[in-house]
């Protein structure tokens, strides 16, 4: 397995926000790209992250080949990462060999690690509603949010994106909507469902990979969201209800 | 602390019991403190005996702080060790014992700038507060005896102060090997707390050598005030053993534990789940602290993520950590503390180390899932006002669904 891509922050990003939710994880590339994601230790959460081969600036890779990596590890090294910087992902021997080339360059050699090939379970809910927005709108509203309580309401009404948390000091809410010029399309039926406020922030990184956010949600049903990533990839996350 | 109102102390004047407690707190408290005071010579500016080994470094001020070295006066040899031994108090001393305990301990202090670690250890000072056995002292100690106590949630009660303008240590301290090694290696503080910790040191040892600047990379060794050091060596060794059990495999049952001591009653819950903390207090009305019932909470996640840093959890953590990493389980862990008015003055938080570490003899019973171990632990609560099931860091554990109920199948 061998991948370039022109920007290295990008990848970074989407690590790191795996990284949030898993300390290991399995890359499994064919020859239409990379994949990579599982369920959170505490399985409430869920992610799935389909890289297409054409985000890269070079792509190689088997049938199917399967390599399992600490995310730390890999984390730290990217850690110095800057917006023009080059980076290869390059597999040989048992390790993975990371080159960022930027102002100068720099190479790490990782131990892959044994782990379950995954199964990528089916998930196939009906939403009620659904909302696309700006990833940076979906950041601000949780930067807004995030002090203010452990969990958070999502709920839709007449159109509209409201999302609340609840706090000792009092309720904070965020209206969005199409009107507003927050949202970028939403359509579907009223619903409302309780979330952990801390497994949504956790989904923060993904601003530096990808611009555009889709939420869907429905009463009693997970979170999905599907951060849209160049060349039709994206990055899904669902998250499980509270059930109040 | 509650208030006793003054009027019913002078109703009563220690005979009656008016407040509820089973013997006058101000009597005991004299007379410990009027027995120690007589066995300091003050006419010489003299203190001599033992210290158990005891020392508190204070905040206050930081960074140039107080370090009490505290002594049991005229008290030789093994006979200090009683004064400052919380393994040992468990279950045998009563909260007046331990009181009298450290109302007979003379907090004998000087000021230290925190990088002056070198002084402390040249005059072995430092060492002593780290010895295997109790050791021998002697300070010039000039001004006023002050009698009052120091109480404190997490460190140990500080008894009677006096000025120290000379401590000599007049016996040799029997300092651990593996601590006389790691004070002279360069070695990051955090890594030596975790060798001490691995090498079988109890963690008040460990705590006082952190405490007085023996651990830490040489040119970087400063004096930690106790209560940070405490916190930071239950957090340090914590984190290190969350690394360990957060990999291993889940319980396969729930079970309840239960221990109390001091008026403080643990219940604790360990559950089949990956790693996710939940500490739950119940204060008593006429307990420490609290004139009305009050609940505190907080969570911890699989991370080692936490919203607030509690002394107390802490301690209780590190107690229920140790339990997981002995029987190689990873699980989710509820821990229920019920303060009631028995613990009418704060001693330290090491005896919630040590009652948690205890709980884990007494298992109550295995339950089929985690509601029916919180309906036990809700039958058995002091106070049935109580409802588990409705505290915020309960709920979140039971409200939570989980993602693989809503794969296809």
């Amino acid at each position: 397995m061998k991948f370039k891509a022109v920007d290295a922050v990008s990848i970074a990003s989407i690590l790191r926000t795996v990284g949030e939710f898993m300390p290991e994880v399995t890359l499994v590339s064919t020859k239409e790209g990379l994949r990579l994601g599982g369920v959170d230790p505490s399985r409430v959460a869920y992610v799935d992250i389909v890289i297409p081969s054409l985000y890269f600036q070079e792509f190689e890779s088997g049938e199917r080949e399967v390599i399992g990596i600490k995310l730390e590890d890999v984390i730290n090294a990217l850690k110095n990462v800057k917006k023009n910087d080059g980076l290869t992902f390059f597999t040989n021997e048992g390790k993975l060999e990371l080159t960022i080339e930027g102002d100068f360059e720099r190479s790490f050699i990782i131990p892959l690690v044994e782990l379950e090939e995954p199964k990528n379970p089916g998930i196939n809910l009906q939403f009620a509603f659904k909302a696309k927005m700006l990833t940076s709108t979906f950041n601000e509203t949780l930067d807004i949010l995030s002090d203010m309580g452990e969990s958070v309401v999502i709920s839709s009404e007449d159109g509209k994106l409201i999302i609340s948390v609840e706090g000792d000091v009092g309720v904070s809410r965020v209206e969005l909507s199409e009107a507003a010029g927050n949202l970028i399309e939403a359509s579907g039926t009223n619903a409302s469902s309780v979330y952990g406020l801390d497994y949504l922030l956790k989904t923060t990184k993904m601003r530096n990979s990808s611009d555009v956010v889709e939420l869907m949600f429905g009463t009693q049903l997970p979170l999905k969201l599907r951060f849209q990533l160049p060349q039709e990839g994206y990055g899904d996350v669902y998250i499980a209800p509270r059930a109040e | 602390m509650r208030r006793i109102p003054a009027e019913l102390c002078v109703r009563c004047k220690g005979a009656k019991f008016l407040c509820g407690l089973t013997s006058c707190p101000i009597l005991e408290r004299f007379r410990a403190v009027t027995n120690a005071a007589s066995k300091v010579r003050l006419d010489v500016g003299l203190l001599q005996g033992s210290t158990p080994p005891s020392v508190i470094v204070g905040e206050k001020g930081y960074p140039k702080v107080s370090l009490s070295f505290n002594v049991a006066p005229e008290v030789v040899g093994e006979q200090a060790r009683l004064y400052e031994d919380p393994a040992g108090w468990w279950g045998r001393a009563s909260l007046h014992d331990i009181i009298n305990y450290r109302s007979s301990l003379v907090s004998n202090f000087s000021m230290y700038r925190i990088n002056d670690v070198w002084k402390l250890y040249e005059r072995e000072i430092s060492l002593a507060t780290i010895s295997e056995r109790p050791v021998l002292s002697e300070s010039k100690v000039t001004g006023k005896l002050e009698t009052k106590l120091k109480f404190d949630g997490i460190v140990m009660p500080r008894g009677p102060t006096i000025k120290a303008d000379d401590i000599r240590v007049t016996e040799n301290p029997k300092v651990p090997k593996i601590l006389d090694r790691l004070i002279n290696d360069d070695v990051k503080a955090n890594d030596a707390v975790l060798t001490l910790y691995r090498g079988g040191e109890d963690v008040y040892r460990v705590v006082s050598a952190l405490s007085t600047g023996l651990l830490g990379t040489l040119k970087n060794r400063k004096l930690v005030p106790t209560r940070w050091a405490i916190t930071a060596v239950d957090s340090i060794v914590g984190d290190s053993l969350l690394k360990e059990v957060r990999d291993l495999p889940w319980v396969s049952e729930t079970s309840v534990f239960f221990q109390g001591y001091l008026g403080n009653y643990f219940h604790i819950i360990i559950y089949p789940s990956s790693f996710f903390s939940t500490w739950v207090e119940i204060w008593y009305p006429t307990s420490l602290w609290a004139g009305e019932l009050t609940i505190t909470d907080l969570s911890e996640d699989y991370w080692g993520k936490y919203g607030t840093l509690d002394g107390g959890y802490m301690a209780a953590r590190l107690a229920a950590l140790e339990y997981l990493t002995k029987i190689r389980r990873s699980a989710g862990v509820m821990i229920i503390r019920e303060v009631t008015g028995e613990y009418f003055a704060p001693v330290g938080n090491w005896h919630i180390r040590e009652t948690v570490r205890r709980a884990f003899n007494n298992r109550l019973g295995s339950f089929q899932g985690l509601g029916e171990a919180l309906d036990l632990v809700q039958g058995r609560l002091k106070d049935g006002r109580v409802k588990l099931r409705e505290i915020r860091a309960i709920k979140r554990v039971l409200n939570q669904t989980r993602i693989d109920s809503f794969f296809d199948s």
